[in-house]
């Protein structure tokens, strides 16, 4: 069961994450239904904002004021000492060890998660982006910019590129820096944000320049070893968002002044590639592997197991080799379209449970052999999982069509999964969102009717039987509770027509 | 009469205060930005309290509000608001952060996009949703059928190609 759910809502995560209360001011909501005005208006911060930028033109033209140096300082080089950087939290440890699931070996950042930091925030267009940073043992580095961008990059393949890329005696290499942009619009090729990585340790200043002959100084940080590069992450202002005062290049130079590296930003011409379609008659050449690449056997030392009719066998190279051969009809009836196939690590950090997978979407047949990279070895489990859809009660009692635990710890992890699965389907159904809405005597009319799955509990902290979904109804909501067989509890806590708490995840997720 | 005001008033609070990360969620899908959004919000709770003695309690007041809400953040776009009754013609732009974040979500059509975010990010029910957009409770539902089918086979794609 691939879950679509899911997939739409880390589509919708990333237009927009869901943030804290922070900026909750009924006190001024309530000024305004009142007629009071706001305490400092849009219109008059811009008023105020642009005196003030008036002040500093006059202060800067002004030698004399001395505060020119002063202020230029905000738009140049700060250096960051990579030992003085915090930590990088929990979630972002997460992000960089996943940098590397589905990448070969040889493609493999390589991230060494425990010496993420966190760098700087780069206040961006209104919003906050905060820069983390993490040593890789290939040598190099990756970022990631929050709601932004991030990436890796290797040092090595770097030198490599510096020897077989002649730059013109006077020129500079054209990868010291490291930029990418967003542009104006869609449809437009004027640059509108840029963000990137400067290669070079002798950059003291960037400058933008600008297809109108002025140009600006822009601030840039520079952490120390082992990371030792400089990231720089800026809106282009309004005034060179048009044509004839567009960005132009960015160039930065050392303390003498001198050009160390340049990025020129090309105009982008559409490229428009003809296929020549295959002759009549002529033979079809042979279909791709389905990865593009050759899977070999799976190597020793090898993991077997065996459930719901398949058996596998896992290899230390990554290759699961599945046997369907032996799995039910009612099964394969529903293991149609793509499936998906894969295997799992769950290790633990302070989020707490963190199962490590990797799944790839793969057609039935008596033999399915796969390759994974990037998930820890040994494996605690494989799965085959239907694309059919998501209805409460689950075809499979929200078991995925083929679960073959490794170990106990992933034969665990299954039966935890089936029942937040249940729970979860059942409170995301039609009828779980109906009953937000009821009071008690009517939500305790519809609950008696769903039927023997649904059992009403004594209170709040008591727990069903396994197999069964738990509710009790309180004076302002209905809490719903399913016991796994392992003794694992999971429940979710309506109040007042709204999810107030539940600890679905990361098994599943409830809206 | 004033009784019933000043619970109503209450209620309207309690939903800044309970549900406002989720106000601000919506109203950045539409505007593109978070200031703006908290804005938008903010503006959308001005007119709730404002209008609130024309609701008539037809339907759920949070559904009022998220019109409320829903609306201000149209008008933070400075293109046409959803009229009262009106016609969904994708008369705003998507925002162009909306779009680079997800050129899925941005392709789908306006009212497809309202009604995947209020279920989505609001948590609403199909009824909550219709009275929010003023529209019938069939359209939510055919609605969100048609855009869970192109994110759907359009994600599948591309985990596909992936």
């Amino acid at each position: 069961m691939v879950d679509v759910d899911a997939l739409i809502l880390g589509e919708l995560e990333l237009v927009s994450p869901l943030g804290g209360f922070e900026e909750t001011n009924w006190a001024e909501v309530l000024d305004r239904a009142q007629g009071r005005r706001r305490a400092l208006s849009r219109r008059r911060l811009l008023i105020a904002l642009a005196l003030l930028g008036l002040l500093v033109a006059v202060l800067l033209a002004t030698p004399a004021f001395g505060v020119r140096s002063l202020i230029l300082d905000l738009f140049g080089r700060t250096n960051i000492a990579f030992k003085a950087t915090k930590p990088a939290p929990t979630i972002v440890l997460r992000q960089f060890a996943e940098l590397g699931v589905g990448a070969p070996p040889s493609m493999a950042p390589q991230a060494i998660v425990s010496e993420a930091r966190t760098v700087t925030t780069f206040h961006v267009n209104g919003k906050s982006h905060t820069l983390w940073v993490a040593p890789t043992r290939r040598g190099g580095f990756c970022w990631t910019l929050s709601e932004v961008i991030g990436g890796c990059l290797n040092r090595s393949d770097l030198a490599r590129a510096y020897r077989n890329f002649k730059v013109p005696k006077g020129d500079v290499h054209p990868e010291l820096l490291s930029l990418s942009f967003v542009a104006v619009s869609p449809s437009s090729s004027l640059v509108g944000d840029v963000e990137g990585v400067v290669l070079t340790t002798k950059a003291t200043r960037l400058t933008a320049e600008f297809r109108d002959g002025s140009s600006l100084d822009l601030p840039f940080v520079f952490v120390s070893p082992p990371i030792n590069a400089g990231f720089v992450y800026w809106a282009v202002p309004r005034a060179h968002r048009a044509s004839s005062t567009a960005l132009r290049a960015i160039t930065a130079r050392d303390a003498h002044g001198d050009v160390v590296a340049r990025y020129v930003f090309l105009p982008i011409k559409q490229v428009h590639i003809h296929v020549q379609p295959p002759k009549p008659g002529a033979p079809l050449p042979p279909p791709p592997s389905p990865l593009g690449f050759h899977i070999p056997a799976p190597t020793a030392p090898f993991q077997r197991g065996s459930a719901d009719g398949a058996s596998i066998t896992v290899g230390s190279n990554g290759v699961v080799v599945f046997d369907t051969t032996g799995v039910s009809t009612v099964r394969k009836a529903l293991l149609t379209g793509r499936l998906g196939v894969g295997c799992f690590t769950i290790a633990h950090d302070q989020l707490g449970i963190w199962p490590r997978e990797l799944t790839v979407l793969r057609g039935f047949g008596p033999i399915i052999k796969i390759r994974l990279f990037g998930v820890p070895h040994p494996y605690d489990g494989c799965e085959i999982e239907a694309t059919y859809g998501h209805t409460w009660p689950d075809k499979f009692g929200s078991h995925g069509a083929v679960e073959i635990p490794l170990t106990a710890t992933g034969s665990t992890f299954f039966a935890d999964r089936a029942a937040a699965r249940d729970l979860a389907l059942f409170v995301r159904s039609k009828r779980g969102h109906a009953l937000r809405s009821e009071n008690g005597a009517s939500a305790q009319r519809d609950l008696a009717k769903i039927g023997p799955r649904l059992v009403r509990l004594a209170s709040p902290a008591a727990t069903p039987p396994v197999g069964k979904i738990g509710y009790a109804i309180t004076t302002s909501g209905i809490v719903f509770v399913e016991e796994s067989e392992t003794g694992k509890r999971f429940d979710v806590v309506i109040e007042n027509g709204h999810i107030k708490r539940q600890n679905i995840k990361p098994y599943g997720f409830v809206f | 009469m004033r009784q019933r005001r000043d619970r109503r008033l209450d209620e309207i609070e309690g939903l800044y205060r309970s549900r406002f990360p989720y106000f601000v969620q919506v109203a950045q899908a539409v505007v593109g930005d978070r200031e703006r959004a908290v804005e938008a919000v903010q503006d959308g709770f001005v007119d709730a309290i404002r209008g609130h003695a024309g609701f008539r309690g037809e339907g759920s007041l949070e559904a009022w509000v998220w019109r409320a809400v829903v609306n201000a953040a149209l008008k933070a776009t400075r293109r046409p608001l959803v009229e009262v009754g009106g016609e969904f013609d994708d008369a705003y732009e998507v925002p162009r952060s909306v779009f680079e974040a997800s050129p899925l979500v941005a392709s789908l059509p306006e009212r497809q996009r309202l009604v995947v975010f209020l279920r989505y990010y609001a948590g609403l029910d199909y009824r909550a949703i219709a009275e929010a957009l003023e529209i019938e409770v069939g359209t939510v539902s055919a609605s969100l059928a048609t855009a869970h089918a192109s994110i759907r086979k359009a994600l599948l794609e591309v985990d596909a190609d992936g």
